[in-house]
């Protein structure tokens, strides 16, 4: 039976959007919905490090001070999640990839990220590089949340959110690609929500 | 063969909204007449799906508060402020209205009489809703097994069904309120969060081997379950239905 | 844990969906702990899809993708699943009986074994009814 519409209901969405930055199959929210896989990780900043990790000549890793005394940048984009919902506008601060990566030479084409709680998520290295990712430590002006990845979360506007890992640890530079905890069960391994590739097939 | 099978799908079906009741400022139980309702055990739930007309769908499952009578089934929701579905079920839905719905679902969070006792259900908001069609179910069967409700609201205006509460209250069945956030003048039940001192004093011990039922936003059922084990109460009788953070 | 863990009764009704029988009285067997207990007091997360957890170790048990005409789901995490099954005695004889409780029946994660990724519904409700069985 196809579904029939409920008299009346709207559902909570924001109005007045220009449909051309809403990807398709995407509706505009003004909430920011948590979503997780497992339990909010909560490292001490004490014990956090960022790394970066696989195929390059010396493994680099920043402490939380060191990670903060990085060059950072306010970064605004609007983020889609393949369970539908497209925030406008978001606001962050945060580490670029670019900066990370800087000086290092490596011929892997592939990144994987991995955070605290064992969660993963793969990505084409160029996707990380000029200026489209970011290592972000801020949301809307104060430290980023726990329950939306605090300390730091990754940031990949152009692809869906799920492959912007909350409670990021590091990066894992790879010839091989190597899907993630959700591109290994049935979400897309690349994941444009322009081309709107939310599943294995699209 | 194939009858069981069929009886084992879960399919959409349109449910008309036939009686509304308000239960208290924010709490009202919505009745529909479900065709071809098989019947329902208490503890059951059914999923609600709401289409706008863009296409966006969302979905919600409410646990059934009725005990089973035809094919009636009741739900009691909660407004929430920001409520994407709350707010349409009780403000807007008017009787006449249709929605899609699908039930009777849930195995594990079920209770009938012949299960037996003693019963301790602890309900912590909105959590009531499932317990309360135990203790409906149970009071329609005429079942005298020994039964007690730890109710925890804000306020006794937020406390639901507090009349048929009382009015059932007797017969091997014992309610006990917690007001946590504020109480009327001359109250003398608990006026504090549910606690293991609590829960020692209003539950049968464990020698008695009870059931428990414990249902409410997550918070609250974590702080009971663990509360249960620690007062030497056996894990696998304890069972656990949560709401999330605000509860449904 | 926090407030937006629920647990298996949360999709008691897409597990019915997809199997064909209620699911949340199912025994699940943790691969990372071994502890066992009922698919209704698992931890569940909602992430980009749905994610199962042992209550007891954290060990994902389950993944669940889903989308208008697919399921995607993992159970490497589930080392066996438990489901009581009604059988249907023979017709005939004064012992005959429609329907009667019958052993627990012990599903070897045929799942956990590898056969994650996208398989057809109908091949998941045959495996699960399949013990020659009528399932309840």
């Amino acid at each position: 039976m196809a579904p029939i519409v409920s008299r009346g209901f709207r559902g909570r969405r924001a109005a007045h959007v220009d449909p051309a930055r809403i990807p398709p199959g995407q509706y505009v929210t003004a909430d920011f919905p948590v979503l997780s896989a497992g339990p909010t990780p909560h490292t001490a900043l004490e014990s956090w490090d960022f790394s970066i990790v696989g195929e390059l000549d010396e493994p680099r890793g920043w402490t939380w001070e060191e990670f903060r005394a990085l060059p950072s940048e306010e970064i605004t984009r609007d983020i889609h999640c393949v369970t539908k919902w497209t925030k406008l506008d978001t606001v962050w601060r945060g580490v670029s990839v670019d900066t990370l990566l800087e000086g290092i030479e490596t011929a892997a084409d592939f990144v994987i990220q991995y955070s605290d709680g064992g969660y993963t998520t793969n990505l084409p290295l160029e996707d990380v590089t000029g200026g489209k990712a970011w290592v972000v430590f801020s949301y809307d002006g104060q430290p980023l949340a726990p329950e939306h990845g605090g300390p730091a979360r990754m940031l990949v506007p152009q692809h869906y959110f799920w492959k912007s890992a909350k409670w990021v640890r590091g990066l894992l530079l790879q010839s091989a690609d190597e899907p993630g905890f959700w591109e290994t069960n049935g979400y897309h391994n690349y994941g444009d929500p322009w081309q709107e590739q939310r599943y294995a097939g699209d | 063969m194939a009858g069981t099978a069929l009886r084992g799908r879960l399919t959409w079906q349109l449910a008309e909204l036939v009686e509304a009741v308000a239960e208290t400022p924010r709490v009202k139980t919505i009745v529909f007449d479900v065709p071809g309702w098989p019947g329902h055990r208490a503890g059951q739930h059914v999923d609600v799906r709401l289409t706008a007309e863009d296409g966006y769908q969302t979905e919600r499952s409410y646990s059934i508060a009725s005990a089973p009578v035809g094919t009636r089934v009741a739900l009691t929701v909660q407004r929430l402020e920001d409520g994407e579905v709350s707010p349409y079920l009780t403000d807007e839905l008017r009787p006449g209205d249709k929605i899609e719905l699908r039930g009777p679902i849930g195995g594990y969070f079920v209770w009938e009489p012949s299960q037996g006792g003693p019963l301790m259900l602890v309900a912590g908001g909105s959590g009531i809703v499932p317990l309360m069609a135990m203790i409906r179910t149970r009071a329609a069967a005429g079942d005298d097994t020994e039964t007690r409700l730890l109710y925890s609201s804000r306020s006794q205006d937020d406390a639901i069904y507090r009349d048929e509460l009382e009015r059932l209250s007797g017969n091997g069945l014992t309610v006990v309120h917690a007001l946590t956030e504020s109480q009327p003048p001359g109250w003398t039940s608990y006026a504090r969060r549910v606690d293991a001192e609590m829960l020692a004093e209003v539950s049968p011990s464990p020698a008695e081997r009870p059931r428990f039922y414990a249902c409410g936003p997550t918070p609250f059922v974590e702080a009971v379950a663990e509360s249960l084990v620690r007062l030497g109460h056996d894990t696998q009788a304890i069972k656990t239905e949560r709401f999330g953070a605000t509860g449904r | 844990m926090g407030e937006l863990m629920l647990d298996g009764n949360a999709i008691a009704g897409f597990l019915q969906e997809v199997f064909a029988v209620e699911m949340t009285t199912a025994i699940g067997t943790c691969g990372g702990c071994g502890a066992a207990g009922p698919v209704g007091a698992v931890h569940l997360y909602r992430g980009a899809g749905i994610v199962l957890r042992c209550p007891h170790c954290n060990n994902v048990l389950a993944k669940i993708v889903k989308n208008d005409s697919q399921v995607w789901i993992d159970f490497q995490g589930i080392r066996t699943l438990e489901l009581a099954v009604q059988s249907e005695r023979p017709k005939f004889g004064p012992q005959a009986r429609t329907s009667e409780p019958t052993q627990a029946c012990r599903l070897p994660c045929a799942f956990a074994l590898g056969l994650k990724g996208e398989f057809p519904l109908w091949l998941l409700a045959d495996v699960v009814a399949g013990c020659g069985a009528a399932v309840s």
